[in-house]
């Protein structure tokens, strides 16, 4: 964890102050230097996935020496880059081969500086002087999973950096460790777990955490793993406040979800099999689940992968007279190998001698999940219901048209710089008048509403929302007065709105209906129903919280909505169209009366 | 950044306090129970007539708890060294050395622990909302390394209010569990464990969805689960008496007028219909069995703590082990409350074949807060008390209370008559106030049976003291009522009795559930509540 001392302002101190490194050999020989003083930034790479410091801020033009030391046992490097440039330096670096003697920095004019790739132990330097525009710089480490969570920035500025729990350029992780709330008399440190209420899984769900930012969830009701996200591990919080009628919500991105069903077979993939669940025991912190599949006894223990993203689980299993079969989806968001046995369209096959102890290895497949996806098959809101209604996927929520409905996701615009798609099915319902002015809703968004009511007399339904002072982005229908499904962005009071409407009118036809939308270089396209429904140009609201069923305080939908789905990428048309293929029920679906 | 429920379901969240049963509480109650009017409103005498302070009898010292845990205690255990073992909100089992005042951590992560049975220092039984763990140090670094489960049996929907209780140790090694129903201020989840109730589930307010929800259970040492007796809403009590008898205390709301503490046996039901739905043989919808029906199948409290006036949640019954350590009510059931501040007792006689008797506060204004969710004695005969709100009121943290060694005034036995009761004291009483029928201010009343969300006090009538006689050694007085009339609760106060010493009791207000004469008793009366319809109380609201 990094120390407040090696933080933005004391290094400032230094730069300004102090401490003086010349730059051997850099100097004119004449003329003096106005900035001869040198910024010294110790960097090191820790444990967990993580720079030491997250962060540093150097005025503009700075002479700054990184004096970078790897002291984890995985091999790291530090890569400077433009600003916004993370993300495509990253996928790039992620797809270069492993090669020896390979640094893994890809070729790009976004990479300003680097070091070469470090063994546990080893330091390099490295010298430069600061760009002269004010502005966030990321730094990476591009080995091969790694950069999706280990990265930092430096700001190039005289001002403070922003508060270290609310800084958007670090990972969830970090700015979590910044979380002056303290859960418990201890300090958690990974590899532990919490038994609570997840989202997508039954009722006893175990949430485990790893070392490296690995998590996952294991359904104890159904004996076996239910998803793995990277990143920041749970907010608990929700469900141990007040009687527990909350979920504890997942943090980092969800990576990979295994199919329905119990993966282990024995003899027959046909079979569903028996489980009984037995407990766990802590191996070295790691728990090591032990349950019964027909009866055979099965132990299973997941850590982290040694390099890359993903985990890798040693199964221990009974003696049994059949080959144990491993089911998964190859098309999944994990690639996965297998110590012992064959593997072949899904099915990892092993011998009863190979099956008494065999390694699964699980390496995320980056984009294989979206961002953020919502089942909608629990509560997602705090309305009071029986039982949900029926979606095109399990259950699907129902949004009331009003407050107690809209949900915050934690998500935020910043997170989409690089594209963004939201899809989502939705069987609008008849909304409430709107209220007549927009006095009591506080945005110029919320001006939008018109003062004559649409055809169906609803005000705007806004499926997606997002809003940032005058900034604003609409994903719904009946927006700004135009009857039909749409979307309208904002970039400031005196800008021309993006729009897009389509013809048809929600309610007309009482059926479920796919609505989605991407983003891309300064492009909006509107699908409806998996096809293209027009474009127009505009841009994403910056740094706005995004919303569902609502605009954030304001435009609250009616509808019932399902499988929503948020990626930070653009999806191509052929994707949108196959999404909304795979997921479009046989028949049409209408919730239960 | 974290996930945050927006404000106004926060504030939903805050609005809902009621009890862990929900139980309505006067300012925050977000929907009014169902309320036939009241025949009569409470006499003001029923506001407490002088009573000695608690804390010439007993200290409390409030203990520290480590910094930042949630001290919301969800279980308490002695080892017989003393060291206490205590589980907590969100997932922690600590174990308190009291002479060093230290905290040790012993095992995490566990969902909703409601209570834990200490074997050693190396080894814990928890009761944890999915199952029973036995939770063991198996490396000797004082740390726990192995949570095996001991059962998850009984099935879970996702709904919050599926609490589990217990464990409980008979003599033989068996553990006795309790599990809340669900209630239909939420829904079930998408996915659940067990096998799902075949009907609508949601047939009436609390709703038991998956097996044994409403259910004591009963776990062999083999880990073999058995259902043991059906008819609960929200047992969040057991305890054994002196002989051994199972005491299991529920909370009120629909189908409990008022809360509870039952005598359980096997095979019995105890009145809330929700759970029959698991019994063998019964393939109706449980809400539409009948009343007369249920009326004669149930088998009632043994002592009714009566709502708004005694207790509105009572907690665990814990029997006084301590051979007169802690005082002169050895061999009698403490039981804690959720919204006062004070531990009650029970006084239990069998009259007439069955189990009955009186329930009054005991560790009253001793300084604790209120959440008395957990009881334990420790060896050397004082009281460890937990406190807990989980989202419901109570406070946090754990007290200590010991006996000064001065005996309170107060009574310690209350006997059923042929005409009234017998009131034996835990000391001689001056004669002047004892023998004055005024001394002892009687009603009674009684609450009515059915699915309705409590139950107004019916019948509520004043009862005349004919006359009070003092016993020769002045440590009895025998009360003649002229008639008594069975299936009541008796409200006594006392208004101005006094010690030889001139000692004020501990305590006024006592409240005897007077179910059975001592003999020829009358057939219990008739509930005049009407079945519910499907969707109980129509629109689903706050608990």
């Amino acid at each position: 964890m990094s120390s407040p001392a090696r933080s933005g302002p004391f290094l400032l101190a230094l730069a300004l102050g102090v401490l003086t490194l010349s730059n051997a050999g850099a100097q004119d020989a004449g003329a003096p230097d106005a900035n001869a003083a040198e910024t010294v930034i110790e960097m090191s790479t820790v444990g967990g996935l993580r720079f030491d410091p997250p962060r540093f801020a150097v005025p503009p033009g700075a002479k700054v020496k990184v004096l970078l030391q790897n002291v984890d046992d995985m091999a790291h490097n530090f890569v400077l880059l433009k600003p916004g440039a993370r993300m495509e330096i990253v996928t790039a670096a992620n797809a270069m081969p492993v090669t020896p003697g390979s640094d893994f920095i890809p070729k790009s004019d976004k990479v300003l500086q680097h070091s070469p790739l470090l063994n546990p132990s080893k330091k390099a330097t490295v010298t430069f002087t600061a760009p002269t525009k004010e502005d966030a710089y990321p730094y990476v480490c591009t080995f091969p999973g790694h950069g999706l969570i280990m990265y930092g920035v430096m700001y190039v500025t005289n001002k403070p950096m922003p508060p270290l729990a609310k800084d958007m350029n670090l990972p969830d992780m970090v700015r979590d460790s910044g979380d002056p709330r303290k859960l418990h008399a201890f300090i958690p440190t990974p590899p532990y777990l919490y038994r609570s209420f997840l989202r997508d899984c039954g009722p006893a769900a175990i949430a485990v955490t790893l070392p490296g930012g690995q998590n996952y969830c294991w359904d104890a009701g159904a004996c076996r793993l239910r998803y793995v996200w990277s990143g920041a591990f749970l907010d608990a919080t929700p469900h141990w406040a007040a009687n527990g009628d909350a979920f504890a919500e997942v943090k980092g991105r969800i990576y990979f979800r295994t199919q329905p069903g119990v993966p282990l077979h024995f003899g027959s993939k046909d079979k569903i099999p028996a489980v009984k669940f037995l407990g766990y025991h802590l191996v070295q912190r790691f728990p090591e689940f032990h349950y019964l599949v027909d009866g055979i006894d099965v132990r299973e223990l997941t850590k982290p992968l040694h390099h890359g993203s993903g985990i890798e689980t040693t199964f221990t299993v009974g003696k049994s007279e059949q080959p144990l079969l491993y089911t998964f989806d190859p098309k999944g968001g994990a690639a996965v190998t297998s110590s012992a046995g064959t593997i072949q369209d899904g099915v990892v096959t092993l011998t009863p001698e190979q099956a008494k102890t065999f390694t699964l290895t699980f390496t995320e497949v980056p984009g294989r999940e979206p961002l953020r996806y919502w089942s909608m098959n629990d509560t997602l809101n705090k309305k009071k219901i029986g039982l949900l209604e029926t979606g095109v996927k399990g259950r699907a929520a129902n949004f009331y048209g009003n407050k107690a409905t809209e949900y915050a996701t934690d998500l935020n615009t910043s997170q989409l710089a690089n594209g963004a798609t939201f899809a989502a099915w939705v069987l609008p319902q008849k909304a409430a008048k709107p209220k007549p002015a927009a006095k009591d809703e506080g945005t110029p968004a919320a001006a939008a509403v018109p003062a004559t009511p649409s055809p169906d007399e609803s005000g705007d339904q806004v499926v997606l929302g997002m809003t940032s002072g005058p900034e604003y982005f609409l994903l719904g229908w009946n927006l700004g007065g135009t009857p039909g499904f749409g979307l309208a962005a904002s970039a400031g009071k005196d800008a021309q709105p993006a729009k897009i409407s389509t013809g048809l009118l929600p309610h007309k036809d009482k059926e479920w209906h796919h609505l989605a939308f991407t983003y891309s270089a300064g492009t909006f396209t509107l699908y409806l129903d998996g096809q293209p429904a027009g474009t127009a140009k505009g841009t994403l609201p910056a740094k706005a919280p995004i919303f569902l069923g609502s605009a954030g305080g304001s435009k609250f939908v009616s509808t019932y909505m399902d499988e929503a789905r948020i990626d930070d990428r653009a999806y191509t048309a052929a994707e949108i169209a196959e999404l909304y293929k795979s997921e479009r029920p046989a028949a049409p679906t209408t919730p239960a009366p | 950044m974290n996930r945050t429920l927006p404000c106004s379901l926060l504030a939903w969240l805050g609005a809902a306090s009621l009890g862990l049963a929900q139980n309505a509480k006067p300012a925050t109650d977000t929907k009014p129970p169902a309320k036939a009017p009241a025949e009569k409103k409470p006499k003001p005498e029923k506001a407490n007539y002088p009573q000695a302070p608690a804390s010439d009898y007993y200290h409390v010292e409030e203990i520290t708890m480590p910094p930042n845990l949630s001290a919301e205690t969800g279980g308490l255990d002695c080892l017989p060294d003393g060291q206490l073992a205590a589980c907590f909100h969100r997932g922690e089992v600590y174990i308190y050395n009291p002479a060093k005042r230290q905290w040790r951590l012993f095992a995490d992560g566990l969902h909703d622990p409601l209570g834990i049975h200490a074997v050693n220092d190396h080894e814990m039984i928890v009761m944890q909302r999915p199952e029973l763990t036995r939770i063991r140090d198996t490396d000797g670094d004082g740390v726990a390394d192995d949570y095996e489960t001991i059962t998850d049996g009984f099935g879970m929907s996702g709904n919050y209010h599926e609490f589990a209780y217990g464990p409980l140790l008979d003599k033989e090694g068996n553990y006795y569990i309790s599990l809340n129903v669900a209630s239909n201020g939420a829904g079930i989840r998408y996915e659940l464990r067990g096998e799902q109730n075949r009907y609508n589930p949601i047939n009436t307010r609390m709703f038991s969805p998956v097996p044994w929800r409403g259910w004591v259970m009963k776990v062999t040492p083999k880990g073999e689960l058995i259902p043991f007796a059906p008819g609960f809403r929200s047992p969040n009590g057991l305890g054994f008496d002196a002989e051994g008898h199972l005491l299991v205390s529920d909370n009120q709301g629909d189908w409990l007028g008022t809360s509870p503490v039952y005598h359980v046996e096997e095979g019995k039901f105890y009145g809330h219909p929700a759970s029959l739905a698991w019994r063998e043989g019964e393939n109706r919808e449980t809400n539409k069995i009948p009343i007369p029906e249920l009326e004669k199948m149930r088998t009632r409290g043994a002592v009714l703590f009566p709502e708004g006036i005694l207790a509105n949640s009572p907690t665990q019954p814990l029997l006084d082990s301590t051979h007169g350590k802690f005082g002169p009510f050895s061999g009698q059931m403490l039981i804690g409350d959720y919204t006062r501040a004070y531990v009650m007792r029970m006084m239990l006689e069998k009259v007439d074949g069955q189990w009955q008797g009186a329930g009054a506060p005991f560790l009253e204004r001793t300084g604790m807060s209120g959440g008395m969710n957990r009881l334990a004695f420790s060896p050397d005969g004082s009281l460890w008390v937990g406190h807990t709100s989980h989202g419901w009121g109570g406070s946090t943290g754990i007290s200590h209370v010991t006996w000064t060694g001065k005996t309170p005034l107060d009574i310690l036995e209350m006997h059923l008559t042929r005409n009234g009761f017998k009131l034996v004291f835990t000391k001689p009483v001056k004669e002047a106030e004892a023998i004055l029928p005024s001394t002892y201010k009687l009603t009674r009343y009684r609450y009515e049976y059915g699915p309705a969300y409590g139950s107004p006090q019916r019948n509520l009538e004043d009862v005349p003291v004919m006359s009070a006689t003092l016993a020769p050694d002045r440590k009895s007085v025998t009360l003649d009522l002229g008639e008594l009339v069975a299936w009541r609760i008796y409200e006594m106060h006392l208004n101005g009795l006094r010690s030889d010493e001139g000692e004020l009791p501990l305590n006024t207000m006592y409240f005897y559930t007077l179910n059975h004469l001592l003999e020829n008793t009358p057939p219990p009366p008739v509930s005049e509540q009407k079945p519910s319809s499907t969707r109980a109380e129509g629109k689903p609201s706050a608990d």
